[in-house]
């Protein structure tokens, strides 16, 4: 039987957790924060991690803009330049409303009726196009 | 006629503790935050998460709004209301109290500045920059320890400071109230926090 995971086992999350494993691993390969340490993938992205990039151009303002670019694409609003942004998720949200449209119900668990049905097909659109748009902008931080 | 069902379900009571996280990343509109499949963090995601440890009797999750009622001549009951404030904060009284680097800078915004090198660390009291943080109280489902209840508050901080006890009997703790703030240009109906269960 699989060990039962979740916080009544795990006494201390910084040591003994997946996070931690995790941790542990990016740093014994040198990986930069957000940089997924297995893959390679950016699964995060920070003002700073974007200053280091771009080598502190303009005294930090491409960083910032570039942060800003990011942020406003995905729809995380005008975070503070100290916070991050959580790439993985938006991907994981178009996921999620087309597992649901299979399923046949909405996002309340209500079943489809053929104006669930578009409204649920305009989310997904819409989510797509942020999706997209978040990659539109790593795309430009890759060609500098 | 068939009744309706009642709602008696002790796999929804709430029989366990969570961990609370500072420095997380916020997620995407519509989303929610990466978490690995035992309920931490998604470290890649959050590059920055910090555990805030133990606490005296656990976490308290408030949501609530303030409203003022719009009351006419004519009428005897208020006709409408007005929403006035949002307010959503997690709080706790922290354990660890000794734990500089770990718990008690992140509890220091606007006033405390973190420092440390050969030999100490130190937080210099004095006017700081507000430092605001995504933070989230995570909990195992009582029916499935697999899945997890989130309480995320995207832009947070403490608003209670330092109050530390020193005593020989009893537990030394430090309240603390990480309140939830509005991220502007966020769509407005997720513009504070989620709070999420997964199934």
């Amino acid at each position: 039987m699989a060990e039962a995971k979740g916080p009544q086992n795990l006494t201390d999350p910084e040591v003994s957790s997946d996070f931690a494993r995790s941790k542990k691993l990016a740093k014994e390969k040198g990986t930069a924060p957000g940089i997924d340490p297995e893959t390679g993938e950016r699964a995060a992205i920070t003002y700073r991690q974007l200053y280091n990039e771009t080598e502190g151009a303009e005294d930090g303002k491409v960083a910032e803009r570039m942060f800003r670019d990011i942020a406003r694409a995905g729809g995380y609003g005008d975070v503070e330049l100290n916070q991050a942004l959580d790439l993985r998720s938006l991907p994981r949200s178009v996921e999620d409303r087309k597992k649901a449209m299979d399923k046949g119900v909405d996002m309340k668990g209500e079943p489809l009726d053929l104006y669930g049905k578009h409204k649920l097909q305009q989310e997904i659109q819409h989510q797509d196009n942020l999706v997209n748009a978040v990659g539109e902008a790593l795309e430009r931080l890759k060609k500098g | 006629m068939p009744a309706t069902a009642l709602n008696f379900n002790a796999a929804h009571i709430t029989d366990n503790y969570g961990w609370f996280w500072v420095g997380l990343a916020i997620p995407g509109a519509g989303s929610r935050i990466s978490l690995f499949t035992d309920g931490s963090p998604d470290a890649t995601a959050n590059p920055s998460a910090k555990h805030l440890g133990h606490t005296t009797e656990g976490w308290e999750v408030t949501a609530n709004t303030t409203t003022e009622n719009i009351n006419v001549d004519e009428q005897v009951a208020p006709v409408d209301t007005i929403l006035n404030e949002l307010n959503a904060a997690l709080a706790a009284n922290l354990a660890q109290t000794q734990d500089i680097s770990g718990v008690l800078q992140h509890l220091v915004s606007g006033f405390g500045t973190y420092g440390t090198a050969a030999g100490y660390e130190q937080i210099q009291l004095g006017v700081a920059s507000l430092i605001y943080t995504a933070s989230a109280l995570i909990t195992p489902t009582k029916n499935d320890i697999t899945k997890f209840l989130v309480y995320n508050l995207y832009k947070s901080k403490n608003d209670s400071g330092l109050a530390n006890q020193l005593k020989r009997k009893g537990l030394g703790s430090n309240p603390v109230s990480f309140r939830g703030f509005a991220i502007t240009s966020r769509a407005a109906t997720d513009s504070v926090g989620n709070f999420w269960k997964q199934i």
